[in-house]
């Protein structure tokens, strides 16, 4: 075994992980359709899918199963390449962002000095999966939809930035390592709180999740961006959220909840209990709350939290200033 | 010499990440083409319209209000950049650097707030606005 240095055994390794964060992220994405449908009808008091299986636990199996043999249909009237483009560009853009995420301290794909930005990037490309989806469809629902969208997003990713910008202040560093190390003794949701407020709220309609899914609220415009599509290509936008939930409830831990610290139990153990509470919070949010007016939600990101994310980042720097030069002085 | 091990293998883990997702979208394109099935009907080529028939094409003008608002993102996210730098360099800049950042953000608010006073972040027109202040105005009258 000449071969295996340890060179080659440390990049084997990497490659593994990277591989099996990427089949789980996946994976529970896709199995996330079926709890979602479970928690809705818990607290809508109905069964939801319980014929598949113990609990319709494999409802996903036969739901991929139906996918796979659906008709792929690309519709005559669309433009083709940004057709088939917008579906592609709606799973991969969030799901290269969990390449920064650090899991536990010894799990996690890349430890990019740029770290927070690639999400940004990424985030900012999402937008083009909704207008290419949109406009490609030659279809006035799909049109509304998209354009709906990329004002919203847009509107939301210039505060979400910022919202992060209080927590990088006080950590030093876009780095995600840097970051969760940096709370060791006291998590970012206490200094920074209206940072997390700002944040979870954008993630929400980056995400398109409810009470923020204007590009596919169904009693207006029928499905919004995605209403030609069929078969594995509308389940690749489907997944994708789900993704950008799994993404956006995992820097919400990673920015604010201290990542995988926390006492007692493994590093992996509570990296996993709080992501999953951020997702039921997620189901939750789209259970309890209406949608409210486009106005309103316009309103609420550029008159409330564009001003409040300001605040913050003046008064964050206020504090760290003062700190330090009171620890020189000390 | 190990952290130089350790930064070639996260550059591998990145590559076949990027690689690995890039592959799964493709499967996801091309498994559902192989296998899907094949239809035909009368209504098919139409775009769908909720069951109506469709009128004209979707390349329609639109509202003025979302090219503002594509306008305020570049304005806003630009300036927004700025900042992200100063806060990573903000033990570095000190108080000057501080200072500073607060003259930008002040800057950054009054133009914020000149686009509201002139009702840029409106969403609803004018004359809709209007009519519902003269509404309101009644309905006080009335309670009065």
């Amino acid at each position: 075994m000449s071969w295996l240095t340890p060179e080659v055994t440390a990049i084997l390794l990497g490659v593994v992980k990277a591989i099996v964060i990427l089949l789980v992220v996946v994976i529970s994405a896709a199995l996330l359709s079926w709890v979602e449908r479970r928690l809705l009808g818990l607290w809508q008091d109905r069964y939801g899918p319980n014929r598949v299986g113990p609990f319709g636990a494999f409802q996903l199996g036969a739901d991929m199963l139906k996918m796979f043999f659906k008709e792929d249909w690309t519709p005559p009237f669309v433009d083709k390449l940004t057709f088939w483009l917008a579906p592609a560009i709606a799973m991969s853009a969030l799901l290269i962002s969990f390449a920064i995420i650090p899991i536990t301290p010894t799990w996690g794909i890349s430890d990019l000095n740029i770290g927070i930005l690639l999400f940004f990037a990424m985030a900012g490309i999402a937008v083009y999966a909704v207008m290419f989806a949109g406009w490609s469809s030659n279809n006035k629902y799909s049109l509304l939809g998209g354009l709906r969208s990329a004002a919203q997003t847009v509107a939301y990713e210039v505060f979400m930035g910022l919202s992060v910008m209080g927590v990088v202040a006080v950590a030093g560093s876009f780095n995600m390592r840097d970051i969760v190390a940096a709370q060791t003794h006291v998590w970012f949701i206490i200094p920074q709180f209206f940072g997390f407020v700002t944040f979870a709220i954008a993630g929400v309609a980056v995400a398109h999740r409810s009470p923020f899914d204007y590009p596919e609220a169904e009693q207006e415009l029928a499905a919004g961006y995605h209403t030609e599509y069929s078969g594995l290509k509308w389940g690749m936008f489907f997944v994708g959220e789900y993704v950008g939930v799994v993404l956006v409830s995992a820097l919400l831990v990673t920015l604010f909840l201290g990542g995988w610290h926390g006492p007692f139990l493994p590093p992996i153990v509570w990296f996993l209990l709080k992501t999953g509470f951020f997702i039921m919070m997620f189901i939750l949010l789209r259970a309890a709350l209406p949608r409210p007016r486009y106005d309103q939600m316009m309103d609420a990101g550029w008159k409330v939290c564009l001003p409040l994310t300001l605040v913050n980042l003046v008064i964050t720097g206020a504090v760290v200033l003062l700190h330090s030069g009171a620890a020189h002085a000390g | 010499m190990s952290s130089s091990i350790q930064t070639v293998a996260e550059h591998w883990s990145l590559a076949v990440y990027l690689g690995a997702v890039g592959l799964l979208c493709a499967f996801m394109l091309g498994v559902s083409y192989l296998l899907g099935g094949r239809d035909w009907g009368r209504a098919k080529n139409e775009p769908f319209e909720s069951g109506v028939s469709s009128v004209g094409g979707a390349r329609l003008r639109f509202s003025a209000k979302f090219y503002l608002i594509a306008m305020f993102f570049v304005i806003f996210d630009v300036e927004a950049l700025f900042l992200y730098v100063w806060a990573v360099s903000l033990r570095e800049a000190g108080w000057t650097g501080y200072i500073e950042a607060v003259v930008f953000i002040t800057i950054l608010l009054i133009g914020l707030v000149y686009l509201w006073r002139i009702g840029a972040l409106d969403w609803a027109p004018e004359s809709r606005r209007r009519k519902m202040q003269a509404s309101k105005m009644t309905h006080i009258k009335e309670a009065e």
